[in-house]
């Protein structure tokens, strides 16, 4: 019966790539769409839409146009002349990549909810200001595509529960874009810290970049082509500026988490994962921040955040001038580990050989290439949603602590803060109507 | 209104127009960031305040947050009235607040919402339903399902799906039906999916039969759903049902259920792995055999040591893979009893492979063995094993092997093997005993092969075995001796001067050449000798090259020289124009590595090299280094430093007043150090000296000789952090107690130089924080001092 149902759909994908007219139109069949019953061959692509097409979307998108299991069939941006720009870029590489050198197979979209509507979609690529993450996330997890989606996951402790939750029940694989756990040497250095090699766990320092600043902007008037109600979405209103959207939202407490989350999603993601700890959180957070005077970006500037683990571990993230890196230091050893560097104390641990008894990570090689093999073989990726989310709230309990300028103490398994309600009502922030997770 | 006097939410209205004064933003921000402030700091108090902004539409969105944050009873009621009267996107809003406040008393009003005629007010209400999840949202939920419009089903079914994770814990019989009505449902794959993991979760390995089912589905959300199920549902898999779904599969699917059976933490998918290792489709047998390495036990060894040895590509990488991580304590001592004469020769290669792979030290017995083993394929696999796992006890083995086998590869292995385990005893040079007595009496071929070992190491015994070689009559034998001691592990002046001599004049010019190479390779070595020393070594290696292939490795050697002798050398050799190029190299690398300390000679050197007809990438590069340190020559960057000094009781302001052993000349020794400049750093001529000494609270000396070709007015540009004090010709010349990072020139101090040279004293003291000091030297009007040069010492 399946196979019946399988040529049932392949031909029907013959006949929908026949009305596009003068394409070159590469077989592409939605696994789980079409109102048809059947599953990819693995002749057959991925669909995608990719949703935020700035920097970061550009670069995620154009690694999924090299694998050639996907197909990317949408684009979408509230900022035109981005979706416009991303929506060159898919049909220059399908064209420079078909025999008839041509290509008209890339639908751009204003709003994702557009996307996710779309039946013959099978993944989506959220690469947005953090704000939005989660909520297109969710959406895109009840539309049942599955998601990759740029760190840092979400923009509070109770969107990452939500929206793990929701991933889970509903059988979707969400990667997070923490593509160092795809990098041989971030999972060498946890190996190392894993299994001993530099004895007993005691310290890890983290080395973040400093947070900026900006002065006071006057309302500008919103860009032609720039759908800016929708870029706020779920975050309260404020005037426009261009200060306060492309790239800036990062230093901006009503979109994301200033430089603790930007660049802590990914070494505080790398900390967690030498520990065991990827699926908990710390239990007590401290720290202290040098805030900006004035000005419309309110996150700190220099910060210094102090995590206690149950394990007796201590992890310090600090902002560095230059270095971003993740030192691990144990009672026999350190590893001290860069995207640049792995560093090891004595030198021999580098050549490390680990037997089969020994714990080995899940190894990946190319992040966006894991995710399709993920979705693929319906199994966890390298970065899940539960490991995002937590390697996002423990960004987002740093913040807390330094905005409320006391330590916290953290219960990892409940996730609140413990007999501290005070500090529990900045776990959630509420969402301009109509937006809900 | 009245009850807002003297509110938070009157005080955060203040503040927030203040600051916002003349950014002409209208009323709406103000309020957002009001309702942002109280969703973290409002209590029960506020809540009048805000209801009454629920009634303003400018307003009534931020209320609306700051009531969803604001914790007790209060809030909800509030809520709940504004539901009646809000309208569209607001309502919608509302809806959503009460939902995540999840305060059962909002279901009444949330059931009306879900049913009204408002299709994203009904979507909004239903998901808070979903959300709140108790028994009478869960029985709303389940009556909506049935009679919801077309547009909300999608998101009543979802609330349905969050209702029933949430009563999971609590009540799990009504969470199962839940699930059991939308898997039985012709719905959307999914929502079936969804439910059916939700009743995998519930019933546990109860559901197996329904899982079993689902991988027959034919929706591939249902089926991925299965897969998952397949990998996480606890409890035994009932096998014989397993076997006969899996028999139906098709063979792609066939691989993605092994796949995830071997995920499972029991090992119930065994049986199923090593069936489809062998099937005759090519990607179930991939996913077969890496399976095994996950859950195969003893009973997967021979299998997975077969396909090593049968198969090819990617299947036998993965039987490889496979074979090498089975997990349990019991596979060593299980493929080590493999090793037995009955078991084909190529799964035994594949086993010692393996075994060195796993890390197994307790297989060196039967390694050992191995190297006397009839096979010689045994044997090379045994020899590279050895040198794998390096024990010890496997030395006497290679030894023998070395000096018996007639294979050369053989050799060769048991050789580079032997050498590992020398080189990773304790006391390498002890080690070499055994290889020199194995030397007494050896064959030619196996005598070089024990001459490669003997670099490892190292020792004067070893090393006078090796020069006792070089003379040997077998001229292969005399030349494996060469290489060897150019391969010593130091830079042992006896191996330096052999080579050396060596390639001066033996006869033989293969031997010359190797000798060459090996002494260049020793003079290169890092070494406590004078760098003058190694210079002079370079210099006498470059004059008996009598070939320009012979003068290449040379000055490769030379380059990795950071000395101005060394960069003199290489520049001799620019001219010649078979050997330019490696010259030009030499040059530039040497010039990079020097620039900050001897700026001058750097540049003049890359000046010739460019002049001689240097060309393509390195001129470019030259020309950039050239132009960088035309700015660095201008100042001062030959220094000596001192210091740091302390004297108890002395403040930081009286630092430099206080005169320690530098300014006394007759003070007992002050031991100078010559100041290494950073020259990766943006202002090489720059003295950091925070990196250089260190310290706080205390201070530091600088000083250096200029040479002037005649008595001349002069201009000292000082940049210091902190305070400077400076001499001339043991004069001070300028003083300025400051607290300030280092900025070039800051100072000024007009000075007269004396033909010749002229010693200068730089006192820079320290608080805390940076810590250094510059120096330029110019004309009274700002030009370059014709003629100057600076140096650590006179002439």
């Amino acid at each position: 019966m399946a196979r019946e149902r399988r040529i049932g759909r392949r031909e029907f994908m013959k006949q929908g790539a026949a009305l596009v007219a003068g394409a070159a139109f590469p077989l592409v069949i939605p696994s789980a769409a079409l109102g048809l019953s059947g599953r990819p061959s693995p002749s057959n692509r991925l669909t995608m839409g990719v949703i935020g097409t700035g920097g970061m979307g550009l670069g995620d998108m154009r690694s999924f146009l090299w694998h050639d299991r996907v197909q990317v069939v949408a684009v979408c941006d509230v900022d035109r002349p981005h979706r416009e720009e991303a929506k060159g870029v898919v049909e220059k590489h399908y064209a420079d990549h078909a025999p008839s050198g041509g290509f008209k197979g890339v639908d751009a979209y204003g709003d994702f909810r557009e996307v996710l509507a779309r039946e013959d979609l099978d993944l989506v690529c959220i690469a947005t200001p953090d704000h939005w993450h989660a909520p297109i996330a969710a959406a895109a997890a009840r539309a049942g595509k599955d998601i990759y989606c740029e760190k840092p996951l979400t923009r509070t402790v109770a969107e990452g529960r939500a929206l793990s939750d929701l991933v889970r029940r509903t059988g979707r694989v969400l990667q997070v874009g923490s593509q160092q756990r795809s990098d041989r040497r971030f999972r060498l250095a946890c190996e190392l810290v894993r299994n001993g090699r530099i004895g007993t766990l005691q310290t890890v320092r983290v080395t973040l970049p400093a947070g900026a600043t900006t002065g006071l902007h006057p309302a500008e008037p919103v860009p032609e082509g720039f759908d800016y109600d929708r870029w706020l979405g779920p975050a309260p209103w404020g005037p426009y500026t261009k200060e306060r959207c492309h790239y800036n939202w990062r230093h901006q407490w009503d979109y994301a988490g200033g430089e603790l989350a930007d660049w802590g999603a990914h070494h505080l993601d790398i900390a967690h994962w030498a520990m065991g700890l990827d699926r908990s959180g710390p239990v007590e957070i401290g720290g202290t921040a040098e805030w900006p005077k004035e000005g419309l970006w309110d996150m700190p500037v220099h910060f210094e955040v102090t995590y206690r683990y149950a394990n007796g571990v201590t992890v310090i993230a600090t902002d560095h001038r230059s270095d971003r890196s993740v030192t691990f230091e144990g009672t026999a050893g350190t590893v001290a580990v860069s995207r640049e560097f792995i560093r090891t104390t004595p030198e021999s641990l580098a050549k490390t050989r680990f037997g089969p008894g020994e714990v080995r990570l899940y190894e990946s090689t190319w992040h966006h290439g894991n995710f399709i093999d993920a979705v693929i073989g319906r199994r966890d990726p390298v970065a899940p949603a539960e490991v995002g989310h937590r390697s996002a709230s423990v960004c987002h309990l740093g913040n807390i602590a330094l905005r409320l300028g006391r330590k916290l103490r953290w219960d990892p398994a409940r996730e609140r803060f413990v007999n501290d309600p005070a500090a529990d009502r900045w776990l959630a922030r509420a969402y301009r109507a109509p937006w809900r997770i | 209104m009245a009850d807002l006097v003297g509110s938070r939410l009157i005080l955060a209205f203040a503040v927030l127009l203040a600051a916002r004064a003349g950014a002409g933003s209208p009323p709406p921000f103000t309020d957002t960031v009001t309702g942002e402030t109280l969703a973290v700091t409002g209590t029960a108090a506020d809540v009048p305040g805000l209801a009454a902004l629920l009634a303003d539409p400018g307003r009534a969105d931020a209320a609306r947050r700051a009531l969803e944050g604001i914790p007790g009873r209060e809030a909800t009621p509030v809520l709940v009235a504004a539901a009646a009267s809000s309208p569209g996107p607001g309502l919608a809003g509302i809806a959503n607040s009460l939902g995540e406040r999840r305060d059962p008393a909002a279901v009444p009003v949330l059931v009306r919402l879900a049913g009204g005629s408002d299709t994203l007010v009904a979507a909004c209400a239903a998901g808070s339903l979903g959300r709140i999840c108790d028994v009478s949202a869960a029985e709303a939920l389940t009556s909506l399902r049935r009679k919801a419009a077309r547009e909300v089903r999608s998101a009543v079914t979802d609330a349905c799906l969050e209702c029933a994770d949430a009563l999971r814990g609590r009540d799990p019989r009504r969470a199962g039906k839940i699930y059991a009505a939308l898997w039985s449902r012709t719905g959307p794959g999914r929502v079936r999916a969804a439910a059916l993991l939700g009743l995998a979760g519930t019933g546990g390995a109860n559901s197996f039969p329904t899982i079993l089912k689902a991988l027959a589905d034919p929706d591939a959300a249902v089926f991925g759903a299965a897969l998952r199920a397949v990998r996480e549902t606890p409890g035994p898999v009932p096998s014989e049902s397993m076997k006969a779904a899996f028999r139906k599969l098709p063979p792609g699917d066939q691989g993605l259920v092994v796949e995830a059976l071997s995920r499972r933490t029991d090992a119930a998918g065994r049986g199923i792995a090593a069936a489809a290792a062998g099937s005759r489709d090519e990607a179930v047998a991939l996913a077969g055999l890496r399976a095994l390495g996950r859950i195969g036990d003893t009973s997967s060894i021979l299998l997975l040591a077969k396909a090593s040895a049968t198969l090819t590509g990617e299947a036998r990488d993965a039987a490889r893979a496979s074979l090498d991580a089975l997990p349990g304590p019991l596979i060593d001592a299980a493929m080590i009893a493999l090793l037995k004469p009955s078991t084909a020769p190529r799964v035994r290669t594949e086993l010692i492979r393996s075994l060195a792979a796993r890390n197994a030290l307790g297989a060196a017995p039967a390694l050992e063995a191995g190297t006397r083993d009839a096979d010689p394929g045994i044997q090379l696999e045994a020899a590279k094993a050895l040198g794998i796992l390096a024990p010890a006890t496997g030395l006497a083995p290679l030894l023998a092997l070395v000096l018996a086998t007639p294979d050369d590869e053989v050799r060769g292995a048991a050789a580079k093997s032997a050498a590992a385990i020398v080189g990773g005893v304790r006391n390498p040079a002890a080690a070499a005993a055994p290889v020199l007595e194995a030397l007494a009496g050896a064959a030619p071929a196996a005598r070089i092969a024990l001459l490669s070992i003997l670099p490892a190491a190292g020792g004067a015994a070893a090393l006078a075995a090796v020069e006792r070689e070089a003379g040997n009559a077998d001229p292969a034998v005399g030349k494996a001796a060469i290489r060897a001691m150019g391969d010593w592990p130091e830079s042992n002046p006896r191996a330096y001067g052999f080579l050396a001599a060596t390639a001066d004049s033996h006869p033989d010019v293969t031997r010359r050449v190797l000798a060459l190479r090996g002494a260049v390779r020793l003079a290169g070595l890092p070494s406590d000798r004078a760098v003058q020393d190694t210079v002079g070594m370079f210099a006498f290696l470059l004059s008996v090259a009598r070939r320009p292939e012979d003068c290449r490795p040379v000055l490769a050697g030379l380059g990795r020289i950071a000395d101005p002798g060394a960069l003199a050398l290489a520049s001799s050799k620019l001219e010649d124009s078979a050997v330019r190029d490696e010259a030009s190299s030499a040059v530039l690398a040497i010039a990079k590595a020097i620039k900050a300390s001897y700026p001058e000679e750097a540049a003049a050197a890359l000046d010739r090299a460019v002049r001689a007809g240097m060309q393509g990438k390195p001129a470019e590069e030259a020309a950039k280094l050239l132009a960088d340190l035309r700015k660095l020559i201008e100042f001062v960057t030959a220094w000596e430093v001192a210091g740091p000094y302390r004297a108890a009781g002395v403040s930081d302001d009286a630092l430099l007043d206080h005169g320690f052993p530098p300014e006394d000349a007759k003070a007992a020794v002050v031991e100078w150090k010559r100041v290494q400049s950073d020259a990766e750093s943006e202002s090489p001529w720059q003295v950091d000296l925070s990196s250089v000494i260190g310290g706080e609270h205390c201070a530091a000396y600088l000083r250096t000789w200029l040479w002037s070709p005649v008595k001349q007015k002069a201009r000292f540009e000082i940049g210091s952090d902190d305070g400077v004090k400076v001499w001339l010709n043991g004069e001070v010349v300028h003083a300025n107690n400051a607290r300030r990072p280092v900025a070039d020139g800051e100072d000024k101090a007009d000075v007269k130089l004396l033909k010749g040279w002229n010693p200068v004293l730089l006192k820079v003291t320290q608080g805390d924080g940076g810590w250094g000091a510059s120096l330029r030297v110019r004309t009274r009007d700002g030009k370059p001092v014709e003629g100057l040069k600076a140096r650590t010492k006179p002439e």
